[in-house]
């Protein structure tokens, strides 16, 4: 009855960014970056990804309560770079590295060989999910499975 | 003996070298900052099984906090199609109007949600947020059946309720969007509820699309796990009865008894069967032979889909989620770095 609302899990309140950084006062060199709408899946990722930047000297990150869809990520770096830059380079990083992932997952799913795959795709292509799913069938029943991603 | 950074060490009562040290500073003349290129060239995946319902595959030279991202995404993030409002016209069987209602919510639904976006409270209803389905089951006696008879499935038509039951309503465009996939339930036959002549079950239902976070009958898996690469380390050749006894310790398959210098060695031949039981480390024999690990960046992942879209295509979609995630904080981060410069 009090329930919250289910969208104020994702849906980002009208005025408030999305982003916000409070420098620490005494610190000069941390910040914490307050992310909303975000919980472990990002935070997590995002502070381990801080700490394999050379720059960065301390990166924690807390998900301040369940009911507060926010996350808080602690950021201490060198004189090098500023927080706020470490942070846009650690997402760049991963935005790369995801990437990567797809590419790679795509090309081993097409090399996988037909034996493996117990019942598949009946028709051909099958849209799923905005990805492409098919089969093929090439030479000596040799036949491969296609995703592609739109 | 040089510090293992890429392995778990399993010991009889516990695990050691947890956390991971794959992070600049941690050790003289290894840096292990972070590279892209260093990335591509260590990360690789390996498809092992892939059907409509599950999917095995390695994922190899990535970080915990990334495999265990894609887990979460999965199971809470991606969006599916489910019952979300039940109109009971009639319900005079046992089954009470409520639980009925949540045991049809967790009917998986074979559609594709890309095809649909998700409603909020006071959105009007249209083809492209709502799916149809009626549900009219009444059960009456058979007449043909035998007099003696006792099994109520032969005794009565339709006392048992299935999700086959469910005819779907196509709403204006759907019938010809969705005519090569006619929208169903993925299984035919989940038990709903079960009647005795002269009870009826009426109702419409509405179907919605939302993601695990809101509740557990969107989320696209069954379960969506990892686990990582065992590794079985003999530190010394075992042979003879030691061999023997030492290959019951594991489940099968994993190590193999092989003639070498005219003597029964022990080998291990596939450790990614190995459950870790840790069974060889209760062997007072085997002490300082065996040492039981596990790799730290190679994660064996299985995805079990409820059936309405494919696990390779889940995958693929969990990347792209990712991504978009990322996409939109980068954006906000980047304006923020010009608010602070200006």
């Amino acid at each position: 009855m009090n329930a919250p609302d289910f969208y104020e899990m994702f849906t980002l309140p009208e005025g408030v960014k999305k982003v916000a950084v409070h420098r620490d006062a005494k610190q000069l060199d941390t910040a914490t970056i307050e992310i909303q709408k975000e919980d472990h899946t990002l935070g997590n990722l995002i502070s381990k990804k801080l700490l394999k930047d050379n720059r960065v000297t301390f990166s924690g990150y807390k998900f301040p309560h369940p009911l507060e869809h926010k996350i808080l990520i602690r950021v201490q770096t060198t004189e090098e770079i500023t927080p706020v830059v470490a942070v846009h380079d650690a997402i760049g990083g991963l935005i790369s590295e995801l990437q990567d992932i797809a590419g790679k997952f795509k090309v081993r799913l097409i090399s996988s060989p037909m034996s493996i795959l117990e019942t598949t795709t009946r028709t051909l292509p099958i849209m799923h999910g905005g990805v492409f799913l098919y089969k093929l069938v090439t030479g000596e029943n040799q036949i491969n499975i296609f995703c592609l991603l739109t | 003996m040089p510090y293992d950074r890429d392995h778990i060490v399993l010991e009889a009562e516990t695990v050691t070298n947890i956390s991971s040290h794959d992070y600049p500073h941690q050790f003289p003349g290894d840096d292990r900052g972070f590279g892209v290129e260093a990335f591509r060239n260590k990360f690789n995946v390996k498809v092992w099984r892939v059907s409509r319902e599950e999917m095995e595959f390695d994922l190899v030279g990535l970080d915990a906090s990334l495999s265990n991202a894609f887990r979460r995404i999965l199971l809470a993030d991606v969006p599916t199609m489910a019952i979300e409002k039940v109109f009971m016209h009639y319900n005079t069987g046992v089954v009470q109007d409520e639980v009925l209602s949540q045991r049809l919510g967790l009917i998986p639904i074979n559609a594709d949600p890309t095809k649909f976006v998700s409603k909020s409270a006071d959105d009007p209803l249209t083809e492209l947020n709502t799916i149809v389905f009626k549900l009219d089951v009444e059960c009456t006696h058979n007449k043909e059946a035998a007099k003696d008879e006792t099994d109520p499935n032969k005794l009565y038509k339709n006392s048992s309720v299935y999700s086959g039951h469910l005819k779907w309503v196509p709403q204006h465009g759907q019938a010809e969007t969705f005519a090569d996939r006619p929208i169903k339930p993925v299984l035919d036959d989940i038990l709903l509820a079960k009647l005795r002549p002269g009870q009826r079950i009426t109702c419409e239902l509405h179907c919605e699309k939302s993601s695990g976070r809101d509740h557990a009958k969107y989320s696209p898996v069954a379960t969506a796990s990892y686990r990582l690469l065992p590794v079985i380390d003999i530190k010394q050749e075992i042979t003879g009865d030691m061999a023997l006894k030492l290959q019951k310790c594991f489940p099968s398959g994993v190590v193999d008894i092989i003639e070498k210098n005219g003597q029964k060695t022990a080998k291990v031949v596939n450790a990614r069967k190995d459950t870790m039981s840790r069974e060889v480390l209760r062997h007072k024999e085997f002490q300082g032979l065996v040492e039981l690990k596990r790799k730290r960046d190679h994660f064996i992942f299985k995805i079990e889909s409820t059936g309405a879209v494919p696990p390779a295509v889940l995958f693929a979609q969990s990347v792209k989620h990712m991504m978009d995630k990322c996409e939109l904080v980068l954006k906000a981060v980047s304006e923020l770095s010009v608010d602070t410069t200006a």
